[in-house]
């Protein structure tokens, strides 16, 4: 199996990592056929000790780091952060992955998680945020980019729906 | 940019607005409303969507969809980097 794409890569080196995590964002919206333009990996991750684990281990055996550091001191991410409620924007490799402990107050992955499908991928299963809740969160994060996707969020979730 | 020049019949096929029974999505009619009360331009931009991308992307596998959408993204990085913009 060739993979190109260092998103790609990231995405099957969490899974076969064990990493139990729901992909939000722009790539949830792409996997379920919105066409937009994403240029970082959203993930939202289990937040028990041994999965917090998995994922650290896995981060510092990639070398992630704090991309968000005017000092550029290659900060690694920490066990107490990945357990806490705020958001972690890495750069991994070539990948810009945010490991987000919530994405919305009171919307961990133990909240989310009856709102997601498994898309096939690379011979795996993928878990994704599905559109109804991705476009309630971005409603809610009510920032100008956020709103500006909406519109082709909302078309593709009709598309996807089949007709009465 | 103008807007597509074909029959009526063709353009209501590809550009729509909102449809009624996504109203009474019990997740999504909610959020709905509250645009339309707090930014109903996006209401209305949701009839501007070219549903041929998103037709496009459905006949696709999720995996083709995410390969294309990362192969598109690197394209713009590097056309970015070529004219000299910073990386955000």
């Amino acid at each position: 199996m060739r993979i190109d794409d260092p998103s790609e890569r990231a995405l099957v080196d969490l899974l076969d990592a064990g990493v139990e995590f729901i992909v939000v964002g722009g790539l949830a919206a792409v996997l379920q056929g919105a066409p937009v333009v994403t240029f970082d990996l959203d993930i939202v991750h289990r937040q028990t000790l041994e999965n917090v684990d998995r994922l650290l281990a896995l981060l510092l055996q990639q070398g992630a780091y704090h991309r968000l550091d005017l000092a550029n001191r290659r900060l690694p991410p920490t066990r107490d952060a990945l357990l806490g409620r705020g958001h972690l924007n890495l750069a991994m490799g070539d990948t810009k992955l945010d490991v987000l402990c919530e994405i919305d107050p009171h919307a961990a992955y133990d909240d989310l998680i009856d709102d997601t499908e498994i898309v096939p991928f690379k011979g795996r299963g993928l878990r994704v945020l599905d559109l109804q809740r991705l476009i309630q969160a971005k409603a809610a994060a009510g920032r100008p980019k956020d709103r500006m996707a909406l519109p082709v969020l909302i078309a593709a979730l009709e598309a996807r729906k089949p007709p009465r | 940019m103008g807007a597509p020049t074909y029959d009526e019949q063709t353009l209501a096929a590809y550009f729509q607005p909102i449809h009624a029974e996504t109203w009474d999505d019990p997740i999504v009619g909610p959020v709905l409303r509250q645009l339309q009360q707090e930014a109903p331009d996006v209401i209305l931009a949701v009839a501007d969507v070219d549903r041929s991308q998103i037709f496009d992307a459905l006949a696709q596998s999720p995996e083709d969809r995410l390969a294309r959408a990362l192969r598109l993204a690197a394209f713009i990085e590097r056309t970015r980097k070529t004219m000299g913009h910073a990386d955000r």
